[in-house]
Order: structure tokens, then sequence, then C-alpha cells
């Protein structure tokens, strides 16, 4: 087999334009035709030089679909840069040996123009055939390489279609892993395992690949644990970064204070710092307690910041809203943020949600808190219970969840 | 002032829309349908259209449902009323929006006239 000079690089060209083995394509098709009836031929070929075979593109006037790569007329085509014009192979040296000629097909005239890439590289020729020996004229050269040209464009185009094609989907890859990492962190890896409590979590993304701005977090302080869930207004990175920033300030203002109401203010103030202009962007709502042990239960500390209430389920199944209403953080410098106390005892059970839950539309309307009490009643009795019903509800038929969900659940022990 | 937000929802939702009627020393903003994140730049478009005098109503009469992306639009209307010297009034308020208003204690912030019979 004879080679051009660089054939590892020849044949990295040919693999890089990913024709080879590709279905029939009108627009070859439309020239290999165009080549024929212009020049007066039976055959027209747009042929890639392959490893060891010669690959046909389209091929007009003949069945043959590729062919080895024997000296001779392709392969020897592509082998230089100008026109390789064999006007009768029968009595030519370069080709009388090769199968073409010499065998059944009796082929006598070929006239090839190799197809080079902008990198130099010859992937192939369009050629034209026939079994009569015949000559070219340079005018009848100069047309078959203005039309072996507008098959390097076509395969040019589709190689930059692809390319472009492949550059999106890696970017809306990157996106949404982007998206998954940024969320993985707004989320605590695990929920830490705590003597006399038991806890689950929820979180349901409305749409996988775009960052809500719901949280949830819970931690062991001093002597007290804390748990809050909360929801930063908007969607994508702007929410997303707010949000971090809301769930680590409350961390470090629980460093500092020990009441909810105390850390929501904080939140509120490092929320409001450095506003620019007197509208409001982001805001947070969150929904904090702190839950301390006392006479043989909890005793909940409970401050909201604009957030739906909380359920308390107590042990006998029934199951009441904890709110006391305030501002979100972010918004208003004034904000309060008021305290509630409850003691929870051995197999009540605590659930904060946000309110993509309360919006979700049923097929009686929005779901709405009651709506959250009638899933609850039919659970189970673990913490984990809880979030299962939350989780078998959204999925039920006709259900619809047009917002970010996230929930934690616990019981005392 | 007129918006649909048909492209984000499915065919089943409702959508939402605003007519806005001018009288003397009043603009009236009329929310229809559900009012959530995948129409809100409707609301806002029509926010920042707001005028800097007399007096803003919405009446909320036809919104059915709300959520909290719908509160910070009124808040930041409430905000800029304020600074600008115009007012602000809410009325016909549907229970689920006039929960979700006082949820954030804006019911405290924002004027709401009594409501009229239909």
């Amino acid at each position: 087999m004879i080679h051009p000079v660089d054939e590892d690089g020849r044949l990295r060209a040919v693999r890089r334009y990913r024709v080879l083995d590709t279905p029939p394509d009108g627009a070859f098709d439309r020239i290999t035709a165009l080549a024929a009836r212009h020049f007066g031929v039976p055959i027209s070929i747009v042929s890639i030089v392959d490893t060891d075979r010669i690959w046909f593109k389209s091929h007009h006037g003949v069945e043959v679909a590729q062919v080895s790569r024997e000296p001779g007329l392709c392969a020897s085509a592509i082998l230089q840069d100008e026109p390789w014009v064999v006007e009768n192979a029968a009595i030519d040296p370069r080709t009388l040996a090769n199968p073409l000629v010499a065998g059944e097909l009796g082929l006598r005239f070929y006239a090839g123009i190799p197809l080079k890439t902008a990198d130099g590289y010859n992937l192939g020729t369009l050629c034209i055939i026939d079994k009569e020996p015949r000559s070219m004229s340079v005018q009848e050269t100069s047309t078959l390489s203005d039309m072996a040209a507008i098959v390097m464009d076509e395969l040019e185009l589709r190689l930059n279609a692809r390319s472009v094609i492949e550059q999106e989907r890696q970017l809306r890859e990157q996106a949404e892993s982007l998206a998954r990492e940024l969320q993985a962190r707004l989320l605590p890896p695990q929920l830490p395992d705590l003597d006399g409590i038991e806890t689950a979590a929820l979180y349901l993304p409305a749409d996988a690949a775009v960052v809500g701005g719901d949280f949830y977090d819970l931690f062991a302080m001093r002597d007290s644990v804390f748990l809050a869930v909360g929801d930063v207004s908007g969607k994508g990175s702007a929410a997303a970064a707010v949000t971090g920033m809301a769930r680590h300030t409350i961390r470090s203002a629980a460093l500092l204070a020990d009441s909810p109401a105390g850390i929501l203010a904080t939140l509120n103030e490092a929320m409001l710092f450095g506003r620019a202009g007197i509208e409001i962007e982001h805001f947070c709502t969150v929904l904090l307690g702190r839950a301390q042990a006392a006479d043989g239960g909890l005793l909940l500390t409970l401050s909201s910041a604009g957030h739906p209430p909380a359920m308390l389920v107590r042990a006998d199944g029934t199951a009441d809203e904890l709110h006391r209403a305030s501002s979100p953080a972010g918004c208003y410098p004034d904000a309060s943020f008021e305290e509630q106390n409850v003691l929870l005892e051995p197999g009540d059970r605590l659930l904060l949600f946000t309110d993509g839950l309360i919006d979700t539309r049923t097929e009686d309307g929005v779901l709405e808190v009651d709506g959250v009490k009638r899933w609850v009643a039919r659970a189970g009795s673990s913490a984990q219970d809880l979030v299962d019903a939350l989780r078998y509800g959204l999925s039920e038929p006709g259900v619809q969840v047009h917002d970010d969900v996230a929930a934690l659940a616990l019981k005392v022990l | 002032m007129q918006g649909t937000a048909g492209e984000n929802g499915g065919p089943e939702q409702p959508g939402f829309e605003i007519t806005r009627v001018e009288l003397p020393d009043t603009v009236v903003l009329s929310l229809h349908g559900e009012l959530d994140l995948s129409c809100i730049h409707v609301f806002e478009a029509a926010a920042q259209d707001a005028p800097r005098t007399g007096t803003l109503l919405l009446d909320l009469r036809d919104l059915e449902f709300m959520d909290s992306t719908g509160i910070r639009v009124i808040m930041n209307l409430q905000l800029r009323a304020d600074a600008e010297g115009w007012a602000l009034v809410l009325t016909n308020l549907q229970p689920q929006v006039l929960r979700m208003l006082r949820l954030c204690r804006v019911d405290e912030r924002v004027r709401i006239a009594a409501s009229e019979p239909p």
C-alpha cells in the first residue's frame, strides 16, 4: 500500500470529520450527479480514503460503496495536491494493474481532485470516471476543482454543526453539574446523628438543572440542637449565592447568640447590609428552631421570618400549626422576630417545610397547610415516615409541583 | 398593560394577566389568574410603569393565587411609594392572597381597602 508522508495525521483528520459509514446525504449525491451530467461521464464519486479501504460518501453510476485501497486511482490521487488525471488507464503504467482497470469494470478514464482540509490533509477525492479513454481540458479541470471545493465546504459545514452541537452539550452539562454542585453545598451532606432525636430530610428540586433557593440545616451547638428550613426568593446562581450566605450567617450567628429570634435579626441585618437602592432583590424566609433537653422531652424555641408554619405532630397523631408571623429576612431594617416555646414529649414530631409544598396544586386546588395535615395524618410514626408521606403525596397523579420543596422532620425519642 | 404566562406552564395553567385602567389621580391594575415565578416578569413590568403620583390601586378580585415572588413585588411597590410620596392601595383580596400577606406581615405595611362586592 502507498501512503502519504503523514498518514497518521491524515487518518486523524478523516476521523475528525466523522463521515465514514454515514448514511447517504442529498447534498453530496447532487454534486456527483451534477459532475456526471456536466462532464458526460457515467460515474462520479465522493471518496474518503480510510486505513485500508476507499469508502464512497456518494457514488453516482456505480453500485459498490467501497473498494480496497489499491494504487492507481483515488489512493494515488490523495498522495499529491494536484488534480490526478488518467486519460487511458489501460496503457498508463500508474494504473494498468489496478483491479478496477484490469478487471470486469474495465475503467479507462479517471480524474480526481483531492478533498483537502484547511490543515492540509487529503481526506479523499471528488472523481469522475468513464469506461472510455478521454481527455480533460484546463477549464474542465478547473470546474471539477470548484465542485470538489463545494464538497469540502459541505464537509466543513457538517463538522462545524457537529462541533457547535457538541459545545452546546458540553456547556449544558457544565451548567447542570455546576447547579448540582451549588445545590449540594446548600444542603448538609448528611444529617448529623444526635442523641435523643431522630431526623429525616427531603429535598425535591422542581427542575434539576436550575438551582433553587430552598435549604435546610441541622446542627448541634453547646447544649442545643438548631434546625432551620429556609427559602431565598428567586432562582438561579444569584439566589444560590444568597442561599449559601443565609445558611452560613445562621450558623455563624448561632455561635454568638442562643436565641432563634436574635439569630434571625442578625440574618436580617446581614442581608440588608450593602443593599443598593431601596428595593428588595432577594429576601429569605426562614423557620429556625432551637431544641434543648427539658423534663424528659425537648423544649423547642421557634422563630419565623415570614416562613410558612411548622407542623407539630403529637404522639397521639393530632397535628397543630406552630406559627408567628413576621417579615422575611432581608426586607426591612425595623423587622422584629418573635419566639414561641413548645415542650415536645417523647414520640412527638416536628415537621418544617418550604412554601413549595403548600403551594403544590392538587386536583382539589392548592394544597395549603390543611392539605399537608391530611398527608401527615396517614404517615407512620417515625421522622422518616413523615418525610416519606410528603414524598408520596407529591408523586400522586394529578399533583403538580411548581417550586422546589425542602422539608426537615424531627422526632423526640 | 397585558401579558400572559403560558410558555412556562402547561396548558392546564390558567395563566396570568394584568389590565390597566387610568382614572383621574388613580391607576387601577387588575390582576387576573395565578401569579408565581413563571409570570412574575409581567407583574414586575407593570410595577415599573406605576405612576409616581396619586394612587396605584391593585384590584386582586381575580387573583386566585400568589406565591412569595408576588409578595416581593408588592413590598417593593410600597417601598417606592413611601420614598416617592404616592399611595399604594390593595383591594378585594382572596383568602389565599391575604394569608400570604399576613404570613410576611405585609398586611401591616400596605393599605388594604375594604372589599367591594363583585
